[in-house]
């Protein structure tokens, strides 16, 4: 049986293919341009400790992206060398381009893709549509304050005395929280950094894996139509098991960045409200100790109310050093260990928990 | 006349009376002092027109308790019995303490945000004047009082 291939038609899904390589090169260009490897927005211990994985992450999404284009660019060649060996040959039957396509996954015997295989449904024009600008509402400029810790002081119209008079006051009732350390600077270097680029990083994952999505479809509506000017035969079968797998392999991917955009953005939302917390109870303690001062409630009775226990409610400077104490390591606990039902449980339970599973795009 | 102008959750921690207690302290250090100009800050302060924290920027205020600010600003050396007991009794307070919601916290944090920037205004003003200026009921009339927000 002669098989008649329409080779101008696989000249189209070569082109397709090449359009498609430079598609992923955006992609490339949105991760360097929107994942910071060089991690320059981690200062604090919590955010050091929550992404001690990234340089991990971000080297796995590159290594991706880039086998993701050599795949597309063999993927070109090798249909431009299918059109080029039928338009040599007069008889189609007797042309064998299997050689032209890897094996892309030797551990299956994967169903090709044909004509007939369903088309998938596109939600953007092409996959580079998916690279917008990452956005996230953390990065409100409005915001920069809660993130800005040893901006604190200044914020609150701290004056010299008024900064002493709260790490007194920390330094007596709980003086396990800083050591002794200025609160300002433990707690920077406890929880800042710039947890807005965190977030914008986790939608930036997240529109690369909606660029994968959208590949992995354009790859197979790619591959649909190519079969239709290139009939079953021993050839196309193997060129059907190639792109089949090259589609699953990019289809597997947006889980994955899915994750990554949960991971990321949970962790700045965990810090937000934790920053967030301290804030408003370091200003609770400023009215406090001013109230002290002016012995509204003197502080000496009010440790020994503590004593008696059933006593007077402790002074508004106690009380507000213990509220702190115990904001702080609500949070902090919160957030190291995933198991406090506090200000962001649930995106505390994703930061902390949710592991990394990479799946490998193949070699071309 | 408003109740003065303090954290949120100071209050929720304190409790009745504490903002009552505070307000008649003011008024009576106002009352007790001949510097015109200190005591219509104090009574502004009072009034919760203008915010509690600003007196630590005061000259007239940190002047005033400079003794007071100085003990505070010491913890005390506490031997090695009164700091265990101390450090019990606080941790049992500590799990009497109820934690802010969510809600409560981004409400809090506007708030925070209100007063220092009434706090920086009227510092601002008061550091032209040379803190000289003895400000009247008219004064402020535009901020709004805590009550009325």
């Amino acid at each position: 049986m002669t098989i008649q291939v329409d080779t101008s038609i696989v000249r189209g899904g070569a082109d397709a293919s090449g359009e498609l390589a430079s598609q992923v090169n955006g992609a490339l260009a949105y991760f360097d341009g929107h994942i910071d490897t060089s991690q320059s927005w981690v200062t604090g211990a919590l955010m050091d400790w929550l992404l001690a994985e990234h340089s991990t992450f971000a080297s796995n999404v590159e290594s991706g992206i880039k086998r993701s284009k050599t795949l597309m660019v063999a993927t070109q060649g090798a249909l431009e060398g299918v059109a080029q060996r039928f338009d040599d040959t007069e008889y189609d039957a007797q042309v064998d381009v299997r050689d032209l396509f890897s094996d892309l996954d030797p551990t299956a015997a994967t169903t090709p893709i044909t004509s007939s295989t369903a088309r998938q449904g596109l939600t953007l024009d092409s996959p580079v549509a998916a690279l917008v600008e990452p956005e996230s509402s953390l990065s409100d400029p409005a915001f920069e304050v809660v993130w800005n810790i040893l901006n604190w002081p200044d914020y609150l119209s701290l004056s010299y005395w008024g900064r002493q008079l709260i790490n007194a006051a920390v330094q007596l009732i709980r003086p396990d929280l800083t050591g002794g350390q200025d609160l300002f600077e433990f707690l920077a270097q406890k929880l800042s950094g710039d947890w807005d680029k965190v977030a914008l990083a986790g939608s930036a994952f997240g529109h690369v894996g909606q660029f994968f999505e959208d590949l992995a479809a354009t790859v197979q509506n790619l591959a649909v139509d190519l079969f239709a000017g290139w009939p079953s035969g021993n050839g196309a079968d193997r060129a059907g098991e190639y792109f089949a797998e090259l589609v699953a392999a990019f289809a597997a991917q947006p889980e994955v960045y899915g994750d990554l955009k949960t991971k990321y953005t949970d962790a700045a939302w965990a810090a937000w409200g934790a920053c967030q917390a301290m804030l408003s109870a370091i200003d609770t303690l400023v009215d406090a100790v001013i109230a002290a001062v002016m012995g509204v409630e003197s502080v000496a009775e009010a440790i020994a109310a503590i004593f008696t226990l059933g006593g007077m409610a402790p002074a508004a400077a106690v009380s507000a050093v213990i509220a702190a104490a115990e904001a702080f390591s609500s949070a902090w606990g919160a957030m190291m260990t995933a198991t406090t039902a506090a200000i962001a449980a649930g995106a505390t339970l994703g930061a902390a928990t949710t592991t990394i599973e990479f799946v490998p795009i193949p070699e071309a | 006349m408003d109740l003065p102008d303090i954290s949120p959750a100071l209050l929720r921690a304190t409790g009745d009376g504490f903002a009552q207690k505070l307000q008649a302290r003011l008024i009576e250090l106002a009352d007790a002092t001949d510097d015109e100009a200190y005591a219509s800050r104090l009574r502004l302060v009072a009034s919760g027109r203008r915010p509690l924290r600003t007196l630590l920027s005061d000259p007239k205020w940190s002047e005033a308790f400079a003794p007071q600010i100085q003990i505070l600003a010491t913890p005390p050396e506490l031997d090695e019995d009164r700091r265990r007991a101390l450090d019990d009794a606080v941790a049992r307070a500590g799990q009497r303490v109820v934690l802010p919601s969510e809600v409560e916290i981004a409400s809090d944090l506007e708030d925070v945000m209100r007063r220092a920037a009434l706090t920086e205004a009227a510092i601002r003003e008061d550091e032209l004047n040379g803190w000289a200026h003895v400000h009247g009921d008219a004064d402020h009339d535009e901020d709004p009082a805590p009550g009325e927000r």
